[in-house]
C-alpha cells in the first residue's frame, strides 16, 4: 500500500468514525447537510457511508450499520450500538481545542465569565488541569483596531514604516487583525499604495476612526508559512545558514530550497532594502546572502554603518 | 472484487470493540473471514499496518501476553470505556464559543476535536492568532495534566524534568519545570528540545500554588535559556521618530531621561543577549547601547563579526 492511498483511508477511517455517532444520534439528515458540515463531497459521503453498511461480524448480523438513503437525498440509519458515542479526542485534538479555548479569552473583548470559559472549564475537567498559560500580550492600540474590523470604521494612523524608515500618514480600512510569532498585525486596504497591506500594531502610534463606513470586503489572513510584511513582497533573496544556526531564520517565514549536508538554503521575501539591513543586522555572522548578487555584501555594509553611525569610537 | 480496506479496518475496529476477551491476530483472522490475506507474513502486515492506523486517530487498542496453551501469543482488545468520548457534556453556547475559538487559531486538529463534540465547520473570524506547532507540545501538555515525569535531550544533556507547566509567549512555547539533573526549576524552549518527548511512568507533585506567570520572566528579554542568569538591564538610546513607538512599548516606567532632540534613554531588560540583541538591532540606526559597557561590547562584537564574516 503506497503513503497517500494509506493516509486517505485513514482521513475516511476518522472522518466516518465523527459522522456515524452524529447520524445515529439524529436517525437521519441531508446528504447535503452532512456533505456541508463534514466537508466532504456528497458522492465521497455516500461511497463511505454504502461501505460502512457493508461492515459487520457473521455471526451478529442484526449489528450492522443499517443505511438507506432516498429519493430526496435523505440518509437513514441506525448504527450498532459500538458507534453511538465519538472516539475520544486525541492528545493533539484536546491540545488544540484547550490552545484555541484559552488564546480567544485572552483576546480582545472576551467575556472571561461567559459561555467560552465554561466550556474550558469542563475541557480541563476531562483532560486534567496543565498549568498552560498564554501570554498573547496586546499593543495598546489591538482593542480599537478589532472594534474597528467589526464596525468597519475607516482609521487614519501614524505609522512608523521600517520599509521607508519613517513615520507616515495614512488612512486605512482594517479588514483583519491577527497574531504571528507573537506579534500583532492590522490587515488592511491602504489609501498610500492603493493596495491590500499588513501593519505592525506596535508600530501603530496614533489611531483615530474617520468616522467613515467602508464597503465590506472578504480577506484572507496570512498563516504562518505565509509571507507578509507592511509593504508585500517585492523580491525573494537567498540565504545560507549552517544546519546548527537554523534558529537564527526562526523568527522569519522563509521557505527551506535545499541543504548540503552543513548548509541550508532557505528562501526569504523582501519587502524592501531598508527592511532586509535589519533582518541582516538580527541574523548575523552565520547567515549568509548567496542571492541576488546586488545584496551579498548588505549585510556587511549595514553593520558597517551601525558602527560609524552609532560606535565610531568603541 | 473483494472487501474494500475501509470495511476491513472498520470490521477489526468493531471486533475489537465488541470482544470481552482479547483475540489473538489468528483468532482475529478467523472472525473477520476473508477480509485478510491466508500467509502468515502477508496476514500479519496488513494487521500491522490497520493496527498502527487505528492507533493514530487515537482508538486505544491494548495488547496482552498469553499464558497457558496460548504461551507467548499476543492479543488484542478494546476498552469501551477508553475508546468513547465521555464525561464532556456541553451546552450549546459552549459548543458554539469553542468552535468560534478553533476558528481564531485555524487549526485542522481542533476542526476534528469540534466535529467530535458535535460541532460544525469553523467560521471565519475578524481576528486571527497563528499559534507555533510542535510535535512535542500536546505530549508536554498531557504529562502536565497528569502530573508525570518526561525525558528529553537538550542542549547535548538527557534531562528528566517534572513538567509544571508551559508557556506561549512571543510566538515561542516553553516548558518549565523541575530538572532532576540540577536539581533545580528550568526553562526550555520546546521547538530547541532534541528528539522525541519521553513520558516515565514516574509522578511528581506540583509545588502548591506554583504560578506559570511568576515563574516566568514577563520579558523575553529576561528569559535564560535551561540555565539560569541573573537579571541584567542595560541602558538604549533611541533616537526619534522611534523613540515614541519603543514608549508605547516599554511604557514611562522605563524612561531614565529625555534629550532635547526628542531620544529617549531607556532602561531595557538583557538577561537573554539573544532576545535583546534582536530586539535593539531591530530599530536600525535609531537605537544604540549606552551601558553597562560589556553590553554594549556584546552588541559592538556581533556588528564587527558581520563585518568579517562577509569581507573574509
Amino acid at each position: 500500500m503506497n503513503a497517500r492511498r494509506a493516509s486517505t483511508l485513514k482521513v475516511r477511517v476518522r472522518r466516518l468514525l465523527v459522522i456515524l455517532p452524529w447520524l445515529a444520534e439524529r436517525g437521519s439528515a441531508s446528504l447535503a447537510e452532512m456533505s456541508e458540515r463534514f466537508q466532504i463531497s456528497e458522492a465521497d459521503l455516500v461511497a463511505d457511508l454504502e461501505q460502512a453498511a457493508m461492515c459487520g461480524l457473521p455471526p451478529f448480523l442484526d449489528e450492522l450499520v443499517d443505511l438507506y438513503i432516498d429519493d430526496d437525498g435523505v440518509a437513514h440509519i441506525d448504527v450498532p450500538r459500538f458507534f453511538t458515542r465519538p472516539l475520544r479526542l486525541t492528545a493533539p485534538e484536546g491540545f488544540s481545542l484547550l490552545i484555541a479555548g484559552r488564546t480567544a479569552l485572552a483576546l480582545p473583548g472576551s467575556d472571561p465569565n461567559g459561555p467560552l470559559a465554561r466550556a474550558l472549564a469542563k475541557l480541563e475537567a476531562v483532560l486534567g488541569s496543565d498549568g498552560m498559560v498564554l501570554d498573547l500580550a496586546q499593543p495598546p492600540a489591538t482593542a480599537d483596531l478589532v472594534a474597528a474590523v467589526d464596525d468597519l470604521a475607516e482609521v487614519r494612523v501614524s505609522y512608523w514604516s521600517a520599509s521607508s524608515d519613517e513615520m507616515t500618514e495614512r488612512t486605512l480600512a482594517p479588514r483583519a487583525v491577527f497574531a504571528d510569532r507573537g506579534r500583532w498585525y492590522l490587515l488592511a486596504d491602504d489609501d498610500r499604495s492603493g493596495d491590500e497591506r499588513t501593519f505592525r500594531i506596535d508600530r501603530i502610534l496614533r489611531c483615530e476612526r474617520t468616522g467613515r463606513r467602508v464597503e465590506a470586503r472578504d480577506v484572507q489572513v496570512p498563516s504562518g508559512d505565509d509571507w507578509f510584511d507592511d509593504l508585500g513582497a517585492a523580491d525573494v533573496i537567498t540565504l545560507r545558514i549552517p544546519t546548527t544556526e537554523r534558529w537564527v531564520v526562526e523568527r522569519f517565514p522563509v521557505r527551506s530550497v535545499g541543504d548540503d549536508g552543513d548548509h541550508l538554503l532557505v528562501e526569504l521575501a523582501v519587502a524592501s532594502e531598508a527592511w532586509l539591513r535589519e533582518v541582516v543586522l538580527r541574523l548575523g555572522p552565520h547567515a549568509e546572502v548567496v542571492a541576488p548578487d546586488e545584496w551579498r555584501d548588505l549585510a556587511a555594509r549595514a553593520a558597517a554603518e551601525l558602527l560609524a553611525a552609532r560606535y565610531p569610537t568603541d | 472484487m473483494g472487501p474494500s480496506a475501509l470495511e476491513r479496518v472498520t470490521n477489526l475496529l468493531t471486533l475489537l470493540l465488541e470482544t470481552r476477551v482479547p483475540l489473538t491476530l489468528k483468532q482475529i483472522a478467523n472472525e473477520l473471514v476473508g477480509m485478510y490475506p491466508d500467509k502468515p507474513v502477508a496476514l500479519r502486515g496488513a494487521f500491522e499496518r490497520d493496527k498502527a492506523l487505528l492507533r493514530d486517530i487515537g482508538v486505544p487498542i491494548e495488547t496482552e501476553v498469553l499464558g497457558g496453551d496460548q504461551a507467548g501469543e499476543t492479543a488484542y482488545r478494546i476498552d469501551r470505556d477508553r475508546y468513547e468520548l465521555r464525561g464532556l457534556q456541553l451546552d450549546d453556547d459552549e459548543r458554539h464559543a469553542l468552535q468560534m475559538a478553533v476558528a481564531t487559531i485555524r487549526s485542522e486538529t481542533g476542526q476534528e476535536g469540534v466535529w467530535k463534540l458535535g460541532g460544525s465547520v469553523l467560521p471565519t473570524s475578524s481576528v486571527v492568532a497563528n499559534v507555533a506547532q510542535h510535535e512535542a507540545l500536546p505530549v508536554l501538555r498531557n504529562a502536565s495534566g497528569e502530573r508525570t515525569t518526561v525525558t528529553f535531550r537538550y542542549r547535548d544533556v538527557d534531562r528528566r524534568v517534572d513538567p509544571y507547566g508551559l508557556l506561549l509567549r512571543e510566538g515561542f512555547w516553553y516548558v518549565i519545570g523541575h530538572d532532576h539533573g540540577r536539581g533545580e526549576v528550568r526553562t526550555y524552549r520546546v521547538d530547541r528540545i532534541e528528539g522525541a518527548v519521553g513520558v516515565t511512568a514516574e509522578t511528581f507533585r506540583r509545588p502548591e500554588g506554583f504560578d506559570v506567570r511568576k515563574a516566568f520572566p514577563a520579558d523575553s528579554k529576561l528569559l535564560g535559556d535551561g540555565e539560569s542568569g541573573a537579571p541584567t538591564d542595560a541602558e538604549v538610546a533611541v533616537g526619534p521618530p522611534l523613540a515614541a513607538v519603543v514608549l508605547t512599548e516599554l511604557g514611562d516606567a522605563a524612561v531614565l531621561r529625555r534629550g532635547d532632540d526628542g531620544s529617549v534613554v531607556f532602561r531595557v531588560p538583557c538577561t537573554n543577549r539573544d532576545a535583546f540583541r534582536s530586539w535593539v538591532l531591530g530599530l536600525g540606526q535609531h537605537a544604540e547601547v549606552v551601558a553597562p559597557a560589556d553590553v554594549r561590547a556584546d552588541v559592538v562584537a556581533w556588528l564587527r563579526s558581520i563585518v568579517a564574516a562577509v569581507t573574509s
